[in-house]
Parts: structure tokens; sequence; C-alpha cells
């Protein structure tokens, strides 16, 4: 096998221990998961590992170097603080730690992100911060984390999980922009604390005034920053805690940088470096209300200490292929389908896809748009659609998934349509998005026909993405209206109605829609050329573009921690000024969905 | 010694990241092997360097001054160049490429024709900052397509730290041996591997032959010369080991370095038997699992740090009639048991975990 292929075949033979926890039956909750944390931090302060529930493989880094259990900090540390802060969180399997420890009566700072699969420890990183070094650095002995953090947010006064990522992710933006991009609210009283000093920007407030959350966004006082790198760990959507990791990285190219008010700032230091980090923030009533971390110094643009090598993309063999959708199965098999009518598909871990189903006389394809893998039905799923052929009806065909034999074909009732995507219910029925007259048809395991869910011309004239959340939730996007909808079903499956979802960003020809795990997907939209994470609660949308400056993608798959987008390069098919020109290579581009890079 | 396709994958290796490509980079070298190689490793049983010392010393001095131009495109870098500084891969154009300010007018040159590499040790300044500095490249087809570097910053850790206008590099780097004062690279090699081999768990028991006037350069300073009052506490001396004692053999018979677990990946890539000289590549972990260690002597030393801590090294040692004559070394603190993505492991022939 090689290298390559190793790589994508690793990938999925880990998608199971990379899908959120809630997916895979998390057996511990929050008060378990503190416990595991607490435990852990007993068990180092006592150099003694044994007893702890460990995984088959652990991972286990401090300041972002790999090291091994039993050494490093397990022998140094003797003590730990007795009233921490944790964020337990059972539907990403994350706990956070932050307090004080001391290495031979020294104290210092520690936050550690420990990782919780089924109940056993899978892997920790933790942020230390010892005395020795530059500022900022309190007195651990004193610090303990603001009592806010402890108290439960009014239920009016809370956002949900999706809302509460999306603040915390705003905030960092609004970091790396030095404030250009601020659209994050802060409370009155919010306070920035790093390592138990407060502080604006880099540098330790000299005035209480100076360490409000805003000061440093509105004055420009990141001016330093080259880069924040960071991921969202733990939500605790009671108390409003939301815990991140990452990295601030700072070039060292200038010795002053110019705030806002055109006030000069000596840098904090003349040299490049980067600062790890674990924060928590405290949420309430939609802002910001304090914000405590604890960050350590490590080398100039030191790498996450877990992560994967970086995902490459795939190429699709082939002249004029116009892809317009791709599925990945569990053995990490990808496939494509075209607007050749050609599927293609690549063995877990190729460079490259190639010619898997070709269009004969049998399957009768002159065009493919969505294609979906069942494993459970060993079953890939295709729309095919009669392209060049007016008045044609486009069919829901079925291929083995092993042999890509076909084994069954249905067609979608008249008028003229659009078969476009399909999405697999928990009992095995199909479910298919079909555009031209906003219809939604179900297939039975078994079936010899589809069967009409739902027409609805004015919400539904362009369904296009159709997917289902992991409690058999059913939600479709329109690629003509720039919606997404809930579809709610009666106790039986039949229909009941629809329900508009607000998203919070303007969709732009949203298309491809897959599943994640929990209540999150991806989503593919073609004209705008990305894609991008969604979280839905409730009629909340909460998106987060992963990628974007892509020539047209009108689909997405996963395989693991790796989103591959469905580059379509269309313009070249449909707009008639670039018909003609050559559109290059084709290819399903790799992006890592997780992970700090 | 690596071929160049051998070189090219580790390159790969160290600009994607380590980790399960290790293996899968192994297995690849082994692949890339043809038939009828001389030896492992080796695609042809030639090897006649195209680029002699002083080219090679010209390459090293040219990059110099791009970097204190801060003009990447002035360095003659191949297109698929590595540069990484202190252990990690950095875009060339970025780390200290964006804070230097000037750059020392010598340095200690060292070069190996038949590795294709050169070495430079000496003093930079960021923003008019002094940091000690050494850096290593590797040359082919008249190209620079690795830059492996150290730099040392104060920070507020206790180490040496030499008066940067100061810094005076011993001549005998650069000074041609009689060949019957010389050894063998193999036997270079070796002087250096029992150096470490002392430094580590040093408890008295000296593996190293040292000659009698034995000197070392630490981050600019000496740590052998004769110290300025004694004081048995690291933290008070700035790590420099001259306050206990003086001279490389007596420090190790008094067991001054029992602090250092283990000498990690421990690398030689370059030697100058003409010189003399072997410029290597490793790490010192203290672990600080005790923090108070007593002297052969009887006397009680406490640790700088109480926190598990590594320091990154380039080393280079100038041997004469067998014995480590001179030892010049650059070196910074990073985190505990950080990896330095050049190295290959074990299985090609490094030393230590």
């Amino acid at each position: 096998m090689s290298r390559r292929k190793m790589g994508r075949f690793a990938l999925a033979a880990a998608a199971l221990a990379l899908m959120p926890a809630s997916a895979q039956a998390q057996s511990c909750d929050a008060a378990c998961m503190t416990d595991l944390a607490n435990r852990f931090m007993d068990a180092m302060a006592k150099s003694d590992p044994k007893g702890l529930p460990w995984a088959g493989q652990v991972r286990y880094a401090e300041n972002s170097s790999k090291v091994r259990i039993g050494e490093s900090s397990w022998v140094t540390i003797k003590g730990r603080a007795k009233a921490p802060l944790v964020v337990a969180d059972p539907q990403t399997g994350h706990v956070v730690w932050a307090g004080m420890i001391d290495d031979h009566g020294q104290p210092g700072f520690y936050a550690m992100d420990m990782t919780v699969t089924g109940g056993r420890i899978a892997a920790v990183q933790s942020v230390i911060r010892r005395k020795e070094g530059r500022q900022p650095f309190g007195d651990p002995t004193t610090y303990a984390p603001d009592k806010k953090y402890a108290t439960a947010v009014p239920a009016k006064a809370r956002l949900s999980r999706g809302q509460m990522i999306a603040l915390v992710d705003a905030y960092f933006a609004a970091q790396e922009t030095n404030g250009a991009a601020l659209a994050v609210g802060f409370d009155r009283g919010c306070t920035l604390i790093e390592n138990g000093v407060r502080m604006t920007g880099n540098l330790p407030a000299a005035a209480g005034g100076d360490a409000s959350c805003d000061a440093p966004l509105k004055r420009g006082l990141w001016g330093e920053l080259e880069g924040v790198r960071h991921q969202v760990l733990a939500v605790d959507e009671v108390r409003g805690l939301v815990a991140a990791i990452g990295y601030r990285d700072l070039t060292g190219a200038k010795t002053s940088f110019t705030a806002q008010d055109g006030t000069s700032y000596a840098a904090e230091a003349k040299y490049p470096r980067t600062v790890g980090f674990v924060s928590v923030f405290k949420i309430e009533g939609g802002k910001i209300a304090r914000l405590e971390t604890i960050a350590n110094e490590v080398p100039y643009l030191m790498s996450a200490p877990f992560n994967a090598p970086v995902p490459r993309d795939v190429i699709v063999e082939g002249k004029g292929v116009f892809m317009e959708s791709a599925t990945a199965d569990a053995a990490g098999n990808l496939y494509t389908g075209s607007f050749t009518g050609t599927i293609y598909r690549a063995l877990p871990g190729a460079d490259t896809a190639t010619a898997w189903i070709r269009p004969d006389e049998t399957n009768k394809i002159t065009a493919v748009l969505g294609v979906l893998a069942d494993d459970k039905s060993n079953t890939l799923w295709a729309c095919s659609l009669p392209m060049g052929k007016p008045g044609g009806v486009s069919a829901l065909l079925a291929f083995d998934l092993k042999t890509g034999v076909m084994k069954g074909l249905y067609d979608m009732p008249a008028p003229a349509s659009a078969c476009n995507d399909i999405a697999i219910a928990k009992d095995g029925t199909a479910f298919v998005a079909e555009t031209t007259n906003g219809r939604i048809f179900t297939l039975k395991p078994g079936a010899k026909a589809v069967e009409l869910l739902v027409e609805d011309k004015a919400l539904l004239g362009g369904v296009d993405g159709i997917a289902f959340n992991e409690d058999g939730t059913l939600y479709v996007n329109n690629v003509r209206a720039n919606t997404m909808l809930r579809v709610n079903r009666k106790g039986d499956g039949s229909f009941a109605s629809l329900t508009m979802l607000k998203v919070s960003m303007p969709l732009n020809g949203p298309d491809g829609l897959r599943p994640i795990g929990g209540n999150r997907f991806l989503q593919a939209e073609g004209p705008a050329g990305r894609i991008s994470l969604l979280t839905i609660e409730g009629d909340t949308v909460t998106m987060k573009v992963l990628k974007d400056g892509m020539d047209g993608v009108p689909g997405v798959t996963s395989i693991g921690d790796t989103a591959y987008a469905v580059e379509s390069k269309g313009r070249f098919l449909f707009d008639p000024a670039m018909k003609g020109k050559d559109p290059g290579v084709f290819a399903l581009r790799a992006v890592p969905m997780g992970g700090i890079r | 010694m690596q071929s160049g396709r051998e070189r090219k994958i580790v390159r790969d290796r160290v600009r994607r990241g380590n980790g399960r490509l290790l293996a899968a980079a192994g297995a690849a070298i082994l692949m890339a092997m043809p038939a009828g190689a001389q030896a492992p490793g080796e695609p042809s049983a030639v090897n006649i360097p195209t680029c002699n010392r002083a080219c090679l010393i010209d390459h090293a001095r040219d990059y110099m001054k791009a970097l204190a131009a801060k003009k990447p495109d002035q360095a003659k870098f191949a297109r698929d160049v590595v540069f990484t500084e202190n252990n990690v891969v950095v875009p060339v154009g970025k780390g200290l490429w964006n804070s230097i300010s000037k750059v020392a007018p010598t340095g200690m040159e060292a070069a190996d024709p038949l590795t294709g590499q050169a070495a430079w040790f000496g003093v930079v300044w960021e923003h008019g900052e002094p940091a000690i500095y050494a850096m290593r490249i590797h040359v082919s087809d008249d190209r620079i397509d690795e830059v492996e570097t150290i730099v040392h910053r104060k920070t507020g850790l206790p180490a040496p730290f030499g008066d940067a206008d100061k810094v005076t590099h011993h001549p005998a780097f650069n000074e041609v041996l009689p060949p019957e004062r010389r050894v063998s690279r193999a036997r270079l090699v070796a002087m250096a591997q029992s150096y470490f081999n002392t430094v580590e768990r040093n408890d008295g028991t000296v593996f190293a032959p040292f000659s009698e006037d034995c000197g070392r350069l630490e981050n600019g300073i000496s740590t052998t010369a004769p110290g300025k009052g004694a004081s048995l506490d690291p933290g008070k001396s700035g790590g420099n080991a001259t306050s206990i004692a003086s001279g490389c053999e007596a420090q190790f018979k008094l067991g001054i370095y029992r602090i250092n677990k283990r000498i990690r990946e421990r690398r030689f890539p370059l030697i100058d038997e003409e010189r003399g000289v072997v410029v290597s590549t490793g790490f010192f972990d203290h672990d600080n699992e005790v923090i108070t260690y007593k002297l052969t002597d009887g006397r009680e030393m406490k640790t700088a740090l109480k926190w598990p801590n590594s320091i990154s090294l380039i080393e280079a040692f100038r041997v004469r009639d067998g014995k480590i004559q001179e030892i010049e070394a650059v070196f910074t603190y990073v985190p505990h048991f950080m990896h330095n993505p050049w190295a290959k492991g074990r299985e090609h022939g490094e030393a230590g975990e």
C-alpha cells in the first residue's frame, strides 16, 4: 500500500474516533468526565498512571511536545488545585481542566484538554506555564477562576451551543484582524486574565480599565499578531462556558505597532514566537462576560501535537469531467458523479479517482447528479438526469457498492424532473430531492417505485441538498431560493409541514448537504465556491465556512476529519463565454475539518 | 550518508510533518533503492563531490548575507528548500528572516563536501537585540535545499549567553591538521558520541578523551575557563558551570551535568577529517525528577529549573591527536522531549532514544 493509500485508509479507520462523541453513544457524562480529569491530575501528582482507565492507544503532549505518560511533568508535579475550572462536554468528548500545579513546591499554571472515548482517556494535551520566562505570570497560589464560571446562566440569557461556538470563533477572528472584524459583544465587566494577570492585548494591563475584553480589539492592541489558530473543545450551555485551545503566532517583524487611535506601542518582544493557550469563555446574554487564559511560549509556528498530515486532493482522471456530487463509504472509497454520466471511484488512499460506472444501455445514464454510498444495504445510490433530453424524467439508480453492477432503476414520476440528491433514513428508506418540481420522494426497502412525500413548488421548487441528522430529523436546502428547511414528519413518517430555518450567514446556491454526526452537517454552495460546517439547533443554523475561493462547489463529502469538496468548474460547462476553454484538472479538494494547523 | 532521493523523501517528510508518515517514508526509501546499490540508501557507488569546502563555505556566507539583508531571494535556494528554526518547519522568509537586523562579521565555519553540508556558528541581532545562532545547510546541484537553525534568545530562562560583541571562535576549527594528527570520519563521530555518553547521566565517569587544553564555548561564552566566584546554584550562575569547576574533564569528573537524563536524537551531519571537526545535533533532556544532587566531591547542587525541559543543540567538536580539543555549542530551551524534524530515527544509525 502506498503512502497515500495508507493515509486515507487510516483516515477512514479513524473516522469513528473522530466523530462527535454523541454519535458514539458517549458512556461518560459530564460528572464522569470531570472525575476523570481530576483523577488524571491526582495520578500525575503521585507519579502513578496505574489505575486510570486508559484507552488502547493514548496520545499525550505537554506544551505541544508529545511525551510519555509517566515522564515529563509526571515526575515533577507534586500537587494541584483543589478547586480547578473544569468544562466537560460529553458531546465533543473533551474535558478541559485549568488551575494551579506545583513542581517540587514551585507553583505554576496548568490547563489540560482530555479526550474521553467510551469512558476511557484517549488523549491529553496540556499548556503549562512555569515561573521562569517572560510576562505575564501572576501568582498561581492565589489564582482562582472567577466565581461567574461556577454559576448557571438564566435560561433566557443562554445561547445555543452553535451560537456560543460561533461567538468564540468570532472573538478569535476579531483578535486576528486586530479588531477590524469585530462582531462580538462584551459584558461591561468582562476582563481578560492570562496566567493570573489582567491583560490588554499581549501586554499586562497598566490599569483596570485597560483589562476590559473589548479594549484591545477596539483600540487595536493586538497589532503584533500574525494569526490565531484555535479549536473549540468543550461547551457547557448551562454555565455558558466555552473552552478552546490554540496558538497565537507573532512574527517579531516589528518593534512597535500603531493602535487604531494612532498611539504607538512597543512590541511585547523582538523575536518571532508562538504562544500556546487554553482559554475559557463565560458567555451570558449573548455576550462574552469573562475570558481566562493559561498560556505558554513555544517555538515560532509550533504545530499542534496530534495533527494528522495535511490531506491531499484527489484528482479525477478524465477530461471535461464536471462532477456534481460526492460520497464516501465506510471503507474510505470516494465516489463522485459527473455531468458526463460517469461515476468515478477513488480507492482508499488513492491519489486519483478513475471511471468506475459508465453510461450504457442498461443504466441509460446521461448525467449524474447526487451519489450516496449506503453501506448498510451495500448500495451506491445515484440520481440520473436526462441531460439534453427535453421532457425526460430523471431516475434514481441503485448499484452494488462493491461491484458497481446495477441493481435497480426507479423513475421519478412525470413531469420532467431533476432527481438531485439522496438521503437514507434509519430504516433504509431512500429520500430523494427532486429539484424541478419541488418534490421529495421516498423509496422504501424492497419497493418497486418511489412514492411522493411532499410537493411544494413555492418552498421546495429548487430543493437540492437533503440529509438526516442523528435523531432522524430531515433537512433540505433550496438552491434557487437560498434557504434551508426542516421537513417535519408525523409519527408514521408521513409529511407534516415545512419550517424555514434561520441561517447565520447569507447562502449562495446551497447544494450538497451531508451529515457528519449529531446535528452537524457539511454543506456545499456552488456559486459561492465554498463548503461550510453547519450546526442546526431548533430553527437556527450556525454556519462556519471551512474553505472558500474554489471554482464552483456543488457537492461535498467527508472521510474522518477531512472534507472533500467537489470542485466542478461548472462555469466551463454552462457559461457560454467559457465553453470550449480548458477547465484544467478536476479534483476533490481535501479540507481539514478539525484540529489546528 | 544519504542519497539525493533519500534526502528528498526526508525533506518531504519534514515539510508535511512526522507521525504516521515515518514508517511509510522508511518503506519508501527501501523501495527507492535501485538494484545493485552499493550500500543501504546509496544508489551509486560513485560519490564525487561537486561542491568543495570553499564552495560550501561560500554558500554558507551567501546565506548569512541574504539573511542579514532579509532577502531570501538573494540566497541560492532550491525550489523545494526546507527551513527549520528551533525544530519547527517555517516558511523561508519568516522566523528569524523577519526579525534579523545584523549578523556578526565572522563565525565559526565548517563544511563537509562528502555530504554537501556546511555550518555557521555565531551571533545575530534581532532589532538590535543579540541572539546566539547556529545553522546547517545542505547543498545539492549548487542550490541550498536544507536549512536547519537554532536561535537562542534572552527569554529569562537560565542559560549561558555571551557578550555578543566579544564572542571569539577558536581558530582551531579552521586549521588543517597534519595527517598524523587526524582521525577517521568514524572515529570523529565516536569522539562526539563519547562526549554525549559522558554528559548523559554524568556521574563522574568520563568516556571521552579530552586534551589538557580542552575548552568549550557555549552560547558565545566559555563554560570551561576559570570562573568568577563559585555558586552551586545554577540559577544564580546563569547556568555557567565555570562557577563550580573549570576544564572539560574536571567538570565531568565532578559530575556537574548529572541533570541530563538522556542525550537524544544525536546526529552527525557534517564531518571534516582534515580539520578534525564534527558537527552534531541533539537534545539534552532534563527531566528534573530530582532537583538536588551531589557532586562526586560530596557538594550538593541544585538544578536550575524544577520542571522538565529539553535543550536543543548544534554542537561542534574539534579533535586533535584522538582527543577533544575544543567544543563550540549553540543551544536553546524547547518544550521537553521535542523532536527534530530532520531526525530520521535509529534505523538510520541515530543514537539515543
